[in-house]
C-alpha cells in the first residue's frame, strides 16, 4: 500500500515537471486525461488552453482558473 | 511513465473519446556536410466531436517563473486530496523558438526521459502516459 502511494506520488511529481518543462519552453503539449471531459494545450503563443466537453466542466474551469486570468480568447 | 509513439498516442487519446488522428511522413535529404538527414512531416488532429468553441478558455502565461509549476498543476486531473489520475502529456510541436531555447528545453527533456529508462528519440516517442499502470498494492 505504502509503494503504491510512492509511486503514485512519483508519477505527479514527473507529470507536474514535464509540464513545466512544455510550458516555459512553448512547447506544443495536449494534457489529456483518461477520464475527465477536458483536454489543455500548451504552446509558443503565450497562452494556455483549455477545453471542456460539457458546460459543467466549463464552468468549474472558469473558477478554478480565474486567477490565473482565464477568459475566452479575443 | 510510459512513452507511447504517435501511433500509439492517437489511439490512447481516440478510447478517451476524443478524436485523433495523426498522419506521419519521414523525408530524407542530404545536408550541407554531404550527411543524409532526415526529418518527419506530421499532421495531427485532436479535438472532441463537435467541439463547442463557447467551451475554450485560455489562459496567459504566469509573470513569475516560479509560478508555472503551479499553473502545470492545475491543468492535470490531480488534487491534494486525491491522486493523479492516468493522463496522457503529448509533445506534437517543438523547435520553434530560438536555437539556445530549444537547446536548453531538448537537455532537459532527454535528462527527464532517460532518467526514467526511455531511450528513444523525443520525435518518436513524444508521448507520456502517466499513472496508467495499475500497481499491486
Amino acid at each position: 500500500m505504502i509503494f503504491a502511494r510512492l509511486t503514485s506520488k512519483t508519477e505527479t511529481v514527473d507529470a507536474q515537471t514535464l509540464l513545466t518543462i512544455a510550458i516555459v519552453f512553448g512547447w506544443y503539449c495536449y494534457v489529456i486525461p483518461e477520464y475527465a471531459n477536458y483536454y489543455a494545450l500548451t504552446s509558443h503563443d503565450e497562452y494556455l488552453e483549455v477545453v471542456s466537453r460539457n458546460s459543467a466542466t466549463h464552468q468549474r474551469f472558469m473558477s478554478e482558473l480565474e486567477r490565473w486570468g482565464a477568459g475566452k480568447r479575443l | 511513465m510510459k512513452t507511447l509513439t504517435w501511433e500509439q498516442a492517437a489511439e490512447w487519446v481516440t478510447g478517451t473519446g476524443l478524436s485523433a488522428t495523426v498522419d506521419r511522413a519521414v523525408q530524407e535529404y542530404v545536408a550541407d556536410d554531404g550527411q543524409k538527414q532526415s526529418y518527419s512531416l506530421i499532421n495531427k488532429s485532436i479535438h472532441f466531436p463537435n467541439e463547442d468553441a463557447a467551451l475554450r478558455l485560455t489562459l496567459p502565461l504566469p509573470k513569475l517563473p516560479y509560478q508555472v509549476s503551479y499553473l502545470a498543476n492545475a491543468l492535470l486531473p490531480y488534487s491534494e486530496s486525491d491522486e493523479l489520475r492516468p493522463c496522457l502529456l503529448w509533445m506534437t510541436d517543438w523547435g520553434i523558438m530560438g536555437e539556445v531555447s530549444e537547446r536548453v528545453a531538448k537537455s532537459l527533456t532527454q535528462c527527464f526521459r532517460s532518467a526514467r529508462g526511455e531511450t528513444k528519440l523525443l520525435i518518436d516517442t513524444p508521448a507520456h502516459l502517466f499513472n496508467k499502470t495499475k500497481i499491486p498494492a
